[in-house]
């Protein structure tokens, strides 16, 4: 995918009675940590800044846009504004486009539980991914900018019943970017910023959008019958002695092994003879069965390294995701709430 | 990914998958103040295909009549130069869904002098001008309207009235002036009072109090 060529947009008019709006695209640079800056080609995308849409079109527009079809439809339909009816029907989304089944990433949320309604908190942070086409939406909502008698729109006032939600900024970045070690857990392919209306609302929405963590090849590699099976046939031929009644194993077993796998890395697994994070030898039977010699790279995409163990000559892939991870992650969300309090500063969010 | 795969797949030796995972979209609606807001209905019928105009409102079509009316009213605060079209869509989704409240509120919009896009444009082609060119200037508006009066001189009314809907959507007074303006012409004067140009005044004088009190009538 390309980067889009827009021109950057001009200051809104600030004798306008929806004031606050960042004038300056730049804004998006500052939240992100500095090293990002080397690989961002960002476009801003000209819109009507005027036009805007309730959080329950918002939500339903979200839930309809499948980003991978982009092109072929012509319109964005998260950010663009909706198209005049004339009188001939205006084709919403393509039959093949996914309706989007949203699911909790409950680590990563942070939000209001049950029915409770927004309150004075700074933000809420819902992330989630799509069940059926596995991308990846992170929606924050953020009340940061609220200053003294401003109050956020609510279903009870009756002038400011909803959200009214007006594009910001946008934002597309070239997928070819995103396995960089550096920025694969901040990556995201497209963000959208919203403000809210209302006089006297100080809501902030941000959406971030991000494919599938794992590829079509890699997913094809991982879920084809045919290939696991003749993977696992190959290893059972190669050594026929150590590999004795065992047989292929199926795509699920392969998806199950995979899973253990990085939840013991996540959870900080320790080998309980040594006492350091558990390794996986590389000819474990169940790793040769399931993966052979052909993801590496995934592995390493997921931050597993391959050490060699001295005495026995073992190659074995470390789980790093504990501790560079663990630390990578938290430098980040360091940067982020750095820049955002200087934002804030500054009397703009994002 | 693992739920999807074909239960032969499964055998004794892959642990049974424990973790189901939860819907959020309660959650982004909740963070977005807008869960179990009211609506006009309680089912949801996905495969029901709803109007664009919903979308040009930025609505929903389970919206409630106030809600929609409510949409309606602070799309054309943020966007008033695209008022006409949203009364177009205010107006088509009213009849659509037979909601006196909302045709109601058409009506009154159209009674202060506001008008749909459809009729606006309507009014540049009585006149044979594309409502989707760049405006003509001022005095070409006035040229056109002056010849069709001459070409057509009883459809006089008419012309006025879509002239005016010309001078609101321009917000000229020049072409408001032209299109208010009830100057008559000698003939226009004898053909309102059923009068003949060879009349004396006085017969005149009564033809013309005759038409007073069939006013008063």
């Amino acid at each position: 995918m390309g980067v889009c060529k827009h021109s950057t947009r001009e200051a809104r008019d600030p004798s306008t009675s929806y004031d606050g709006y960042p004038t300056t695209s730049w804004a998006w640079y500052v939240s992100l940590p500095a090293s990002f800056w080397l690989y961002l080609a960002i476009p801003i995308q000209d819109t009507n800044w005027f036009i805007g849409k309730t959080a329950p079109r918002l939500i339903s527009d979200l839930l309809d846009y499948d980003r991978r079809f982009l092109k072929r439809n012509g319109r964005n339909l998260l950010a663009d504004p909706a198209q005049h009816f004339t009188g001939e029907w205006i084709l919403r989304k393509g039959k093949n486009d996914c309706r989007h089944s949203l699911t909790r990433k409950d680590t990563q949320m942070r939000g209001p539980t049950g029915r409770e309604m927004p309150n004075e908190a700074p933000h809420y942070v819902v992330a989630t991914y799509c069940a059926k086409c596995r991308h990846h939406f992170k929606i924050t909502v953020s009340f940061a900018a609220q200053e003294h008698g401003q109050k956020p729109c609510s279903l009870s006032d009756e002038n400011n019943r909803m959200h009214h939600l007006r594009l910001v900024e946008s934002m597309f970045q070239p997928l070819d970017k995103r396995k960089l070690d550096d920025h694969k857990y901040e990556y995201f392919a497209e963000g959208h910023q919203f403000r809210c209306s209302g006089m006297g609302c100080p809501v902030v929405v941000e959406i971030l959008i991000s494919p599938p963590r794992l590829d079509k090849d890699d997913m094809n590699r991982l879920l084809d019958p045919g290939l696991v099976r003749a993977r696992g046939q190959k290893e059972i031929e190669n050594d026929p002695v150590r590999m004795e009644n065992e047989k292929p194993v199926t795509a699920a077993t392969a998806l199950g092994y995979l899973r253990s796998y990085i939840n013991d890395a996540r959870n900080g697994k320790l080998d309980s003879k040594t006492g350091k994070p558990s390794r996986i030898a590389m000819r474990n039977k169940k790793y040769r069965l399931g993966f052979s010699d052909e993801f590496h790279d995934l592995f390493r995409y997921l931050d597993f390294v391959n050490v060699v163990d001295p005495p026995t000559e073992v190659v074995s892939i470390l789980p790093l995701i504990c501790r560079v991870h663990t630390a990578c992650l938290n430098r980040v969300m360091a940067n982020q709430i750095v820049f955002r309090r200087d934002r804030f500063t500054s009397g703009s969010f994002l | 990914m693992l739920e999807e795969r074909p239960p032969t797949e499964f055998y004794s030796g892959v642990k049974t998958i424990i973790h189901r995972p939860i819907p959020a979209l309660k959650d982004i609606q909740t963070s977005l103040g807008c869960y179990d807001y009211p609506t006009r209905t309680r089912s949801i019928n996905l495969e029901h295909e709803e109007h664009p105009y919903y979308a040009s409102l930025g609505a929903c079509d389970d919206f409630t009549d106030e809600y929609l009316s409510w949409a309606y009213d602070r799309q054309c605060d943020c966007d008033p130069s695209n008022k006409p079209y949203y009364l177009d869509c205010l107006e088509d989704l009213a009849r659509g869904r037979q909601s006196t409240d909302l045709q109601t509120k058409f009506a009154i919009a159209q009674s202060a002098g506001e008008y749909g896009q459809k009729r606006i444009h309507e009014a540049y082609r009585f006149f044979l001008l594309d409502p989707t060119k760049p405006v003509e200037s001022e005095d070409y508006i006035l040229g056109c309207f002056n010849s069709f009066l001459g070409s057509s001189p009883r459809q006089k009314n008419q012309a006025k009235e879509n002239l005016k809907i010309i001078a609101n959507h321009l917000s000229s007074t020049k072409i408001l002036a032209a299109a208010n303006d009830n100057t008559m012409t000698f003939e226009e004067a004898l053909e309102t009072l059923n009068a003949t140009a060879d009349m004396d005044s006085d017969s005149i004088v009564a033809l013309a109090i005759v038409a007073v009190s069939k006013l008063h009538c």
